[in-house]
């Protein structure tokens, strides 16, 4: 544990230098072992990110290290235990942006490698990151074209990496104690995002990731599988404006995969289309259903739309949809006169087809 | 004209120039689909002149001068830089980043070096360590993912969408008043010129090679297949076998490419023993092409008897032609039956009926070696195999 420690601060230590003029001594070897330190790092996040002791000692000891090099180095940006799976990035951010940096040690990043050493050293490291950045957006542009292509690649793998790490907090081998730290990552992403809609295609994502990962899942982490999909919807419960963003702006099909693969989710959309259907006001003049509060409900389009996938989703929905409908018009007075129900305009709109 | 400028217009002609130069500001106005097209189709020819533009840069004694002479250069690489269809193809890649060194001054004279030196960095900096997304970025920070992990893992999951894509099969023979999706596919092999020795991409690569051409529009791009072939007798891509032989199969240049090849490695290697060379042919997946389409089989048959003729009494050759038919008989037993392709498709002039009393008969023996090379023939493995029962879906 203590050589951790000691590893982790000296190579804190090494980032910093590594934006000073000292670089101008570089050569390949001290570049090839600072990338090899900061990859180190990478691995001592991902073995203890879950493990809130070790978390909380190196935690502590990045404070104290900030302390010493903010006095030392001038214009030090703090390093904290979430910053160490980075560090490579990093490195290499400090490294290009360091005028002092020896053009011989530049060129080694960027040099053309025709033979993987990859990840081994950083020869040709830039090259690489050029070459995967540039292969990403050109296959995304013929990708892209496609309607059917939600959630992209991307929110895809922000969505399975998110499972990932709610599998390992909640895990069983882990303890419940694990419970806190999931819920406050979830939170902590959606803070970053803020008014953003990229979470709710990642959360939509994660939660789908299950669906295509059956047989993975089915060989692991049986207990967690159900354990974090039904953890996120959990707290999705709790932030109602998160769900009510997911719901509305997603494609319609992912919600009907997403309600075919669970009841839970089954209840937590039907619950939230009765909402939306409860705050439409009927305006006499306009002769059609406005929402009352345009900041957190659908139109009455939408709505309809909704149901009627619903209704194409499966027979046993279809029953449970026009029961439930049915129910709704009957409590609202059972009036077959347009603007009097929702439920029955809604039942008589999506009947139609 | 001073010394320096007709210099200059040597290797750089000024049409030359002005075209790249439209080009360059073209393709980075739009993201259309055309664009995107135009830059993949004009990759060859923008390598020649990145290397032509290399080459002058360097006969240039200082930064300074080659600003002087070719004053649009730092303009013309900084756009291209910013093309991903450039900069994702390994050779312009190269080419490029040649050349931005090439500007780069080790003790610059100057505040034009010392700019230029500057713009270089940034340049660089930029384009290693720019996250586009920043919203994404910072999602990827807070789940504790490294960028460049990410980045693979993105580039994965879009070849790997993309491979469904292009599996999906083409229905147009049913109805032909309902679109296909194969026009897709030529878009898509368009698309993958530049990204044909990029490693991530390879099950890409040989999901279009493979795809079965159904339909008239499941055409891959001349571009795209002169690419692969391209790259693979460079080896600078890593196909599975099956993606080769399809390869061959849609361009007779690379199949010829293979078989010009073999016979160099091992002609100019005469010393080869037995193992070495059986190893050699077998690598080289022309006898396993060779048994999967007669067509294949005539035309690599149609070289090597060229070259006899060529070299006659060349025992190297001859040892070679041998081995060679041992590997094919064997890949031809190796088949499955439904994958059997009638031995009419292997010896197209000789009546069917002919042909097996030549195989089984002694005297035949002479004959049916002519048939396949106009050398001493090991009929023996060949006579074996046809008369043992379980492939008789060949007679």
């Amino acid at each position: 544990m203590e050589a951790i420690v000691k590893n982790v601060e000296r190579t804190t230590e090494l980032l910093a230098v590594s934006q000073t003029e000292t670089v101008q001594r570089w050569d390949k070897q001290t570049l090839d072992r600072a990338f090899q330190w900061t990859q180190y790092c990478q691995h001592v996040y991902t073995r203890f990110h879950a493990n809130p002791t070790v978390r909380d000692i190196l935690e502590k000891q990045l404070q104290v290290t900030n302390e010493s090099l903010r006095t030392t180095f001038h214009g030090y940006t703090d390093i904290t235990f979430s910053d160490l799976s980075q560090c490579q990035h990093l490195l290499l951010v400090g490294l290009l942006n360091n005028a002092a940096v020896p053009s011989s040690v530049v060129k080694l990043l960027f040099d053309t490698i025709t033979v993987g050493g990859k990840y081994k050293d950083a020869t040709g490291h830039c090259i690489e990151l050029i070459e995967v950045k540039s292969a990403c957006k050109v296959l995304s542009a013929i990708y892209l074209k496609r309607s059917t292509s939600f959630p992209g690649p991307d929110a895809d793998v922000l969505g399975m990496t998110l499972m990932e790490m709610l599998d390992i907090l909640l895990s069983p081998a882990a303890g419940g104690s694990k419970v806190g730290l999931a819920g406050k990552l979830l939170d902590n992403l959606l803070q970053t995002c803020g008014e953003n809609e990229n979470f709710s295609g990642v959360v939509a994502a994660a939660l789908l990731s299950r669906k295509n990962n059956k047989t993975a899942a089915a060989t692991t982490k049986m207990a967690s599988e159900g354990v974090s999909f039904h953890f996120i919807l959990d707290w999705l419960q709790q932030h109602h404006s998160l769900l009510h963003n997911m719901c509305s702006t997603l494609p319609i099909g992912l919600l009907m995969d997403l309600h075919q693969q669970s009841v839970r989710f089954r209840v937590t959309y039907g619950d939230m289309l009765k909402q939306w259907g409860s705050q439409l006001e009927y305006d006499v003049g306009e002769g059609e259903w406005v929402q009352m509060d345009t900041t957190d409900g659908v139109s009455f389009k939408t709505l309809s739309d909704h149901y009627r996938s619903l209704l194409g989703a499966c027979p046993s929905t279809k029953e449970d949809v026009e029961r439930e409908l049915t129910e709704l018009k009957v409590a609202d007075g059972d009036f077959d006169v347009r603007g009097l129900s929702v439920w029955g305009d809604l039942l008589s709109e999506i009947g139609q087809l | 004209m001073s010394q320096a400028q007709t210099g200059s217009m040597a290797g750089l002609k000024p049409q030359e120039v002005a075209f790249w130069l439209g080009k360059a500001v073209e393709w980075g106005q739009t993201e259309s689909p055309d664009t995107q097209r135009d830059t993949c189709l004009h990759l060859g020819p923008l390598r020649a002149f990145l290397q032509l533009l290399l080459t002058d840069i360097h006969m240039r004694s200082s930064t300074t001068e080659t600003m002087r002479t070719i004053p649009f250069v730092g303009q013309f690489l900084g756009r291209l830089c910013w093309n991903p269809y450039v900069t994702a193809d390994a050779e312009s890649r190269s080419l490029l980043l040649q050349s931005l060194w090439s500007l780069y001054s080790e003790e610059p004279h100057n505040a034009v070096e010392r700019k230029a030196n500057q713009w270089i960095r940034n340049v660089l900096c930029q384009l290693a360590t720019e996250e586009e997304d920043s919203a994404t970025h910072m999602l990827v920070k807070h789940m504790g993912l490294p960028p460049k992990e990410y980045n693979v893992k993105v580039l994965r999951k879009l070849v790997w969408l993309l491979v469904e894509e292009v599996g999906e099969s083409c229905s147009g023979l049913a109805d032909p008043n309902q679109r296909c999706s194969c026009d897709s596919v030529l878009a898509a092999s368009v698309a993958c010129v530049p990204l044909v020795t990029c490693p991530e991409t390879a099950p890409l690569i040989g999901a279009l090679l493979q795809r079965p051409v159904t339909c008239d529009k499941a055409a891959l791009s001349q571009d795209f297949l002169d690419a692969v072939s391209s790259a693979y007798s460079r080896k600078c891509v890593s196909l599975e076998a099956q993606a080769v032989v399809s390869l061959w199969c849609h361009n007779l240049a690379s199949l010829e490419g293979a078989v010009m090849s073999l016979l160099d490695s091992v002609l100019s290697n005469p010393a080869c023993i037995p193992h070495n060379l059986e190893n050699t042919i077998t690598h080289s997946l022309l006898p396993k092409a060779c048994s999967q389409h007669g067509s294949i089989f005539l035309i690599v048959n149609d070289i090597f008897r060229s070259m006899l003729v060529q070299v006659e009494g060349n025992q190297t050759l001859l040892s070679l032609i041998h081995t060679f038919t041992i590997c094919f008989l064997r890949e031809l037993a190796a088949l499955q039956p439904q994958e059997c392709v009638s031995l009419k498709a292997f010896f197209p002039h000789t009546p069917q009926s002919l042909l097996a009393p030549l195989l089984t008969h002694p005297s035949g023996r002479m004959r049916v070696g002519s048939l396949m090379c106009k050398s001493f023939y090991p009929l023996s493995e060949l006579m074996a195999f046809c008369v043992s029962p379980i492939n008789n879906c060949y007679l």
